[in-house]
């Protein structure tokens, strides 16, 4: 069976041998995740297309929690030029528009699904811009002492710009980092199969 | 290479504790997806299963090609039942297509924690935190949340560095383990050095000594807090009123020793005190709450200034004037109130200008305040809100009401002479407004009509803002009941070019219906899934509506058989149909209750050899015990037993001299009972019981046995109909009254055979039968005994009564309540062949058998009156007309009773109430006798100890008309009840 697992996908496999058509592989909350939703994700752009599988479940279990989280908030629908922007970039990523349709049949999803998952990506994002970037703004003082660090003089304004990109940058993550954290403490989360 | 590869990849495999899954997962499903499902299997734990339960759980359709949404589905309906860790889907390619396979393994759960080795001396902390942080039914995956609490556990007590292992040990549930925690506690830290800073070192010593910290004691943080609470609480009570210590542990030099320094801000040492008119202490505490607070700030001392205000205010003091002052002085800090409270203010009059659409009686009404009573600022407020609501609500959306408060008081210095206060108030109504116009946006899902129907408002009628909520409210209803639980509804208000005309708009955002898919039962060990499942209102298929959820919940609560219910539905946002999982913790299926009291009254002593009675006040030792078992067989039957016996002064009725001598146990109850729910109709019960009792009347004496069967079914959520037949035996013994006194039926059927049939309408709505404080309880009984259906004696008896309870506005919480009882029988007569000592039958002189007519009812049955529920100024059983009463005043109970109550229950502090009452009632031999004019009436008054077990009563009844019986001697004045419960 094993070694069906790593056959290529367009070869029948001899009767008699089982192949792995999906699996649990996460639950959060009471919301289950299977190895479909981690190729869904990779699709449509929510996590790399790339990367090793424990590494895409976790990246999906925190797109779920944030999920969540903009659920409960009732963050309003993306507009539709938006989706549909980032829709084409996933068709181009795929291969084409045929092939990707062809990847949604094989996952199960309709377009109409897939609009729909894009869209709360789209959510996600306004919502932790909106939430996040605001409050990660230094104050001038610090752009100032970040562009000089190092004992470098007087900073020009590309490096002073650069400092505040990288300081806002690196707050933006703390802060999202935090909030994650946050949820995941009130958010049971179970990895399948780990005792 | 490759070669290579595999026996690596097959060792792992062998490893691993889940031999189909190997980690990380990329499942290639392309080549079976669309192929015809030829046959689907399910594997559990390794072990194939035929579960329909398990089967029913899967949307993939043998005969239908393999869909990846259908096969997500049904691991998300698997999943949901929280029984399996992994959920494998496999299909196998054969000859008409592919063969579905899913692979489920349990999840463990952990039942209980133990611990163990040299940790044992710890268990019980660590086994209640490890508790309180996993919850019941945690995952073997939480066994962490358990460690972390055994280490917080014994840090707690000094041992910081303590070592942990766990195990899981299997339990005789496949999927039920015990966590057991083993380890090491490592060394106890101890305290090394204490350092205390903040107070002037000649103090510092014995403040250590009164903290009670001394070098070489265990790092014990518990109770170092305690310590310190203590000593913090010693500095407030000694004026530091915001003193604060803190402690701050280090490491010491050696390896388990801690250094502990004791940081002591005592703050001022505060002298309040209070001048002027005088506050009470527990007044002035409490509204001053600076030891409370640990606070002398000016935010805290304003606040204690306007409460001070506010409560005099209350008690009429309107011009109550309040200051404090904070002074800095050598040792500390002077906080000083001065009141002046002024003299009391009495509503002169109330005037009431400007209104024109309503009736100013109808405004007066919503002020609680009269001519004459003390003037009270929040009484006024809260009629100013009822006026301006009141206008709202008619129509008047821009009414407003102010005030003006005239002192029309005589000229005074005195404070203790009495203001007069003239209230005025100046309605200003504004224009009318009127719904011109209704209309709804964004309804595409509902039917416009059939929303309509739910608005509480109309067009062309006065515009009232509390209607439009409800109406907004109602409409969102409509809405989760149907299943649109993200539905939004605003209501927008538009003024016409009319004036006055207001157009009301229901903008609606629907979202998505959600249907249910699924329903999954979770938690049940011991409940079958049927038991459930009956009671929901949900279908698969239909709308998730809130309701159906509601009612759902409430009946499974209502089952009795669990600790909690929860209902949610889960699913993926974007996808409608959602599986709704039941999840109920059930509660522990036998339970045993127990309880002693006392028991207080006047009961009746033989005095004389002529049987002539004297009321005695006794005392009887009271105790009870029951034992439930419950959900048997997992189908809500239920067992119970239930024992109660009483201790009192032995009866010896034809011996004045022993009479109410010694202690016996003559009254007693054992009693059994099975239900079986849902008999012939869902919302009907069976209850079978038997018993046996004896107990003591105040003329006679009596042993029962009796089985019966009561078949009752709710209607509705107030009103019960009960069937019963009962069947026994009833013996009387002790009788008081001479033999020639007593009725035929008492004489010949000393021992007398019942059988009865029972029918009862009850409706309640008390809030509280323990201690109603509103609403009604109206029942009617009717009862048929007759030799056709195995009694020895015929009768046919009814009862109704009717009880109605109110709560009295306001903050004292007053509760009138009321009653009425009537009963009413009938004997069915019996002709008896008179016999004699031998036997035989006794012929009179015309030569025919002497016969007895038996046309009462037995004792028993009898109607009886008097008493601590009845009419309390009587003593039990002592109240009837004279013809049911014997020579000495000894009642033979009649075949009528009606009974008046009238009670008011005043709370008076904490659990007591005060309760003053009046009584009246009769019992009278016929029921053609029956005599309104002449009952008897009774007052009186009484306290009530409101305790966990219900209220404890004590009742003095006095009678009002007291009289004289046949033997000359006169009733008493007086009769005085102590018993546990409310006497109607």
């Amino acid at each position: 069976m094993l070694t069906l697992l790593a056959m290529p996908a367009v070869a029948r496999p001899p009767a008699g041998q089982a192949v792995l058509v999906d699996r649990l592989v996460a639950i959060v909350g009471e919301q289950a995740l299977t190895w479909r939703d981690v190729e869904a994700a990779r699709l449509l752009g929510s996590i790399p297309a790339a990367g090793a599988a424990a590494e895409a479940i976790d990246r999906l279990v925190t797109r779920e929690l944030m999920h969540v989280e903009v659920e409960r908030l009732s963050v309003a629908a993306p507009i539709g030029a938006a989706v549909d922007e980032r829709l084409t970039r996933a068709q181009q990523r795929a291969g084409g528009p045929e092939a990707f349709t062809r990847a949604l049949r094989t996952l199960g999803l309709s377009e109409v699904q897939a609009r729909e998952w894009v869209a709360d990506d789209l959510r996600m994002d306004v919502y932790v811009d909106q939430r996040f970037t605001a409050a990660a703004q230094p104050t001038d003082v610090e752009v100032a002492r970040e562009a000089t660090r190092g004992g470098r003089g007087e900073p020009t304004p590309d490096q002073l710009r650069e400092a505040r990109r990288s300081l806002v940058q690196a707050r933006r993550t703390a802060l999202v980092a935090d909030w994650l954290a946050g949820i995941r403490e009130r958010t049971p989360v179970q990895i399948a199969g780990t005792p | 290479m490759r070669l290579a590869a595999v026996p690596i990849v097959l060792a792992i495999a062998l490893c691993s504790p889940l031999p189909l899954r190997a980690q990380p997962a990329t499942p290639t499903p392309a080549v079976v997806l669309g192929q015809r499902v030829t046959a689907l299997r399910i594997v559990v734990d390794g072990v194939p299963s035929a579960d329909p339960a398990l089967l029913g759980l899967l949307d993939v359709v043998v005969g239908r090609p393999l869909d990846p949404s259908q096969v997500r589905s049904s691991i998300e309906h698997l999943v949901h039942l929280r029984r399996f860790a992994t959920v494998d889907v496999l299909a196998e390619p054969d000859a008409d297509g592919v063969l579905v396979r899913v692979a489920l393994t349990s999840a463990q759960r952990i039942g209980d924690v133990r611990v163990d080795g040299a940790l044992r001396p710890f268990g019980r902390d660590v086994v209640r935190e490890a508790r309180d942080r996993m919850g019941t039914g945690a995952l073997t995956s939480q066994s962490g949340a358990a460690v972390a609490a055994a280490q917080d556990a014994l840090g707690a007590r000094g041992y910081l560095r303590p070592s942990f292992a766990t195990r899981l040990e299997a339990t005789d549930r496949r999927d039920v383990v015990t966590l057991v925690l083993t380890g090491d506690p490592g060394p106890r830290w101890q305290i090394a050095r204490v350092t205390l800073t903040g107070l002037p070192s000649e103090e510092q010593a014995e403040a250590i000594k009164a903290i009670g910290i001394t070098t070489g004691m265990p790092y014990d943080r518990a109770d170092l807090d305690d310590r310190i609470q203590r000593y913090t609480a010693r500095l407030r009570a000694a004026g530091y009123y915001e003193a604060v210590v803190r402690t701050t542990p280090v490491p010491g030099q050696a390896a388990t020793s801690i250094d502990l320094a004791v940081d002591v801000t005592r703050g001022p040492l505060v002298s309040l005190s209070f001048e002027g008119d005088p506050l009470p202490e527990a007044v002035r505490r409490e509204l001053v709450p600076v030891r409370e607070e640990a606070s002398v700030d000016e935010d805290l001392l304003e606040d204690s200034r306007n409460r001070i205000t506010s409560w005099l205010q209350e008690r009429g003091y309107w011009r109550a004037r309040v200051s404090y002052s904070r002074r800095q002085t050598e040792t500390g800090l002077d906080v000083i109130f001065t009141v002046a409270r002024g003299r009391i203010y009495r509503v002169r009059s109330l005037l009431i200008g400007g209104a024109q659409a309503l009736p100013e009686p109808t405004l007066r009404q919503r002020i609680p305040i009269e001519s004459g009573d003390l003037f009270t600022p929040s009484a006024l407020g809260s009629g100013i809100v009822a006026i301006t609501q009141l206008y709202q609500n008619s129509g008047f959306p821009a009414a407003r009401v102010e005030q003006a408060l005239a002192d029309v008081s005589a000229p005074s210095l005195s404070p203790d002479v009495e203001g007069a206060l003239e209230i005025r108030l100046r309605v200003n109504e504004g224009v009318r407004a009127t719904v011109s116009r209704i209309t709804f946006e964004g309804v595409r899902a509902l039917d416009e009509a059939t929303l309509r129907t739910a608005l509480t408002i109309a067009q062309g009628q006065p515009f009232s803002s509390a209607a439009v909520v409800a109406s907004r409210e109602a409409v969102l209803r409509r809405y989760l009941d149907d299943g649109y639980r993200q539905a939004q509804i605003e209501a927008r208000l538009d003024n016409e070019a009319t004036p006055g005309a207001i157009a009301v708009t229901f903008v609606l955002t629907e979202g998505r219906q959600t249907l249910v898919d699924r329903i999954l039962v979770v938690g049940n060990a011991r409940t079958s899934e049927d038991t459930i499942r009956r009671e929901l209102r949900i279908e698969r298929g239909q709308p998730f509506g809130l309701s159906r959820v509601f009612e759902s919940q409430r009946r499974l609560t209502a089952l009795g058989l669990f600790r909690s219910v929860r209902i949610v539905d889960v699913g993926q946002a974007n996808v409608d149909t959602h599986d709704v999982i039941i999840t109920v913790e059930e509660a522990p299926v036998t339970t045993v209750g127990y309880g002693a009291g006392l028991q207080g009254g006047q009961r009746l002593r033989t005095v004389e050899e002529t049987g002539a009675v004297e009321e005695t006040i006794e005392f009887a030792a009271r105790g009870f015990f029951e034992a439930g078992r419950r959900n048997l067989w997992g189908k809500n039957r239920a067992v119970s037993l239930f024992l109660r016996a009483s201790v009192r002064p032995r009866d010896y009725p034809g011996d004045p001299e022993r009479d109410g001598s010694g202690l016996a146990l003559n009254e007693y109850r054992v009693l059994g009972t099975w239900r079986e729910p849902r008999a012939l109709l869902d919302s009907a019960n069976l209850d079978v019981t038997a018993f046996v009792e004896q107990a003591i009347r105040s003329s006679f004496s009596f042993r029962r046995q009796q089985a019966r069967v009561d078949w009752s079914r709710l209607f509705g959520e107030h009103i019960t109909f009960v069937a019963r037949y009962g069947f026994g035996r009833t013996e009387l013994y002790d009788a008081r009254i001479a033999p020639e006194d007593q009725l035929n039926v008492d004489r010949l059927f000393p021992q007398v055979r019942i059988s009865s049939v029972t029918n009862s309408v009850i409706r309640d709505t008390r809030d509280d039968p323990l201690d109603p404080g509103k609403g009604t309880f109206v029942a009617v009984d009717g009862e048929f005994a007759g030799r056709s259906i195995g009694s020895e004696v015929g009768f046919a008896k009814t009862l109704l009564q009717g009880f109605v309870y109110r709560r009295v506005p306001g903050p004292r919480r007053i509760v009138i309540a009321g009653g009425a009882r009537l009963g009413l029988a009938r004997g069915l007569p019996r002709e008896i062949v008179r016999l004699g000592d031998d036997g035989q039958p006794l012929f009179g002189p015309d030569g025919q058998s002497l016969i007895d007519v038996v046309n009462d009812l037995p004792a028993a049955e009898r109607f009886f009156a008097g008493g601590d529920s009845t009419v309390r100024g009587f003593a039990q059983d002592r109240l009837g007309e004279p013809s049911t009463l014997d020579r000495n005043g000894l009642p033979t109970g009649g075949n009528a009773l009606l009974i008046f109550n009238g009670e008011v229950r005043v709370p008076v502090w904490r659990g007591l109430v005060a309760a003053g009452f009046f009584d009246a009632g009769n019992v009278f031999a016929r029921v053609s006798s029956l005599d309104v004019g002449a009952i008897r009436s009774a007052a009186g008054l009484g306290l009530r100890y409101l305790s966990p077990i219900g209220p404890i009563r004590i009742d003095l009844g006095f009678k009002l008309d007291p009289q004289t019986f046949a033997n000359g001697r006169r009733e008493s004045r007086t009769a005085l009840h102590i018993t546990v419960g409310q006497a109607f």
